[in-house]
């Protein structure tokens, strides 16, 4: 009776498993970072994820202490935002074409609203300040 | 030329399975990878609202309720559909506040006086601490055969109360589509101190808060706005109208409105925004239907099919709102 070769020469299984887990992590770990910068980007260039970002900035906003600022980072693409009394209207540009529009209700309290519409740019934020009255205003 | 041994072959493949099912497990754990985004966006209102409201004129302290400001909102919202002080347009909510702090001690009627002020909202001129006492009053204390005696009072038109707990807001009258609600920590004022309170706040999303705040978004904002709808959460041939002489609220009746003025079966305080009155009147039980501004004091849905420049456009200013079945939301 033979017995096996040894396979201790790159053949062995042991070494197979080594070799390819080495392969998925090390792929593992290269496509994590971009992957999750993909997600960041898909997230904040989804049109009702943003208007609901906006909506709970003003709504717990309106409650803050005179002085309280908040700054709202644009999303990185062609989209606008309408700010009015009562709605937050965000469209985004979409890059199979058109245009995809959500609306969101704002908590209506007494406290004013600037209101006004906002075109997305690259480095600009909204800023959030609360003084007597909530302005609004790009920084 | 090796040979090929068919022995170590059989041996390296019978080596080699549980290896290969190891890669296909890594692999499948690496692929399974998904990306949940969840909105909860009601939940999310509820913790809102409740900032928002613990910041309200109802309070004297961030979180410290005033008794007297409570009973006034609840005596302007007997039939518990006015959402008072902080109002949302896609869902409408009702709180509940509750003492925590349990009964009033008392030895006589008189020591209820200040229990019956704040709790049920009474004053000196409404206060009624008769000989009959709690039976035909609405203050008084409350005696026990057995264990301490507890002050308690009467709200007009309610039943008695021996603690401290008030209510308003919109409470649906049909299948609401979701209603979560969660409980809050407050206070009540109670002269130097605060008494331990809990705030309940329930928002609902209901189809009379879907239609009537897309008349109000086609209206501000001068577009069509469409949503899904599901007669499973309203009744078939309802009609959407706004309600009484005032037309402060927005309201649903059954079918036989027009021919008997019948009673609504839910209303909703939400003032302001003109609209047509809608029969809901649809051929399938899910589909969709669109709100539109139009230009015109009236208008069908075949009207503004043959002649879409009775849709309103952002230069126009809208003069009421029309409801169509169909549409894309």
């Amino acid at each position: 009776m033979k017995f096996p070769r040894n396979t201790s020469k790159g053949q062995d299984p042991l070494m197979v498993v080594f070799i390819g887990t080495a392969l998925m992590l090390s792929f593992f770990a290269f496509a994590v970072n971009p992957m999750q910068v993909a997600i960041e980007e898909a997230t904040r260039s989804d049109a009702q994820l943003q208007a609901q970002h906006i909506i709970s900035v003003i709504n717990l906003m309106n409650t803050a202490p005179d002085g309280t600022s908040y700054s709202f980072d644009m999303p990185n693409t062609k989209c606008n935002v309408t700010i009015t009394d009562d709605f937050v209207k965000m469209t985004v540009a979409q890059a199979t074409g058109g245009d995809k529009s959500h609306i969101s209700s704002i908590i209506k309290t007494s406290t004013p609203i600037k209101t006004g519409t906002f075109e997305c740019m690259n480095n600009r934020n909204i800023l959030f300040r609360k003084n007597g009255m909530l302005d609004i205003g790009f920084r | 030329m090796p040979k090929l041994d068919p022995l170590w072959i059989i041996m390296f493949i019978i080596r080699m399975i549980p290896a290969i099912f190891f890669l296909i497990l890594m692999m499948a754990i690496f692929f399974s990878f998904r990306v949940d985004v969840r909105d909860e966006s009601m939940k999310r209102f509820v913790i809102e609202m409740s900032d928002s409201i613990t910041s309200s004129p109802l309070t004297d302290y961030k979180a410290v309720f005033n008794g007297e400001k409570l009973s006034q909102a609840e005596a302007a919202d007997p039939n518990r559909n006015i959402e008072l002080y902080s109002t949302n347009c896609d869902y409408g909510y009702y709180l509940d506040i509750e003492s925590l702090a349990g009964q009033t001690d008392c030895s006589g009627d008189e020591d209820c006086r200040n229990f019956c002020y704040s709790a049920c909202g009474l004053d000196s001129s409404t206060i009624d601490m008769s000989i009959a006492g709690t039976l035909t009053g609405n203050c008084g204390c409350n005696f026990e055969l057995f264990g301490e005696n507890f002050c308690q009072c009467k709200k007009s038109g309610g039943s008695w109360q021996d603690g401290y707990k008030w209510g308003y807001g919109y409470v649906p009258g049909y299948k609401r589509m979701a209603s979560p609600s969660a409980e809050f920590p407050v206070g009540i004022a109670d002269g130097e101190t605060a008494l331990p309170a809990k705030m309940t706040i329930t928002a609902t999303d209901s189809f009379l808060t879907k239609i009537s705040c897309i008349a109000k978004k086609a209206f501000i904002l001068k577009e069509k706005v469409s949503i899904k709808y599901d007669t499973t959460y309203v009744t078939t041939n309802s009609v959407f109208r706004r309600s009484g002489t005032t037309g402060t609220h927005v309201c649903l009746y059954y079918q036989g409105y027009y021919s008997s003025q019948s009673e609504p079966y839910e209303c909703r305080y939400f003032p302001d925004v003109p609209f047509l009155d809608f029969q809901f009147s649809p051929t399938a039980a899910t589909g969709t239907m669109t709100a539109y501004p139009i230009t015109s004091s009236f208008a069908t849905c075949n009207d503004i099919k043959s002649n879409p420049d009775l849709i309103a456009g952002q230069d126009d200013t809208p003069i009421t709102v029309l409801f169509c079945l169909g549409g894309t939301p």
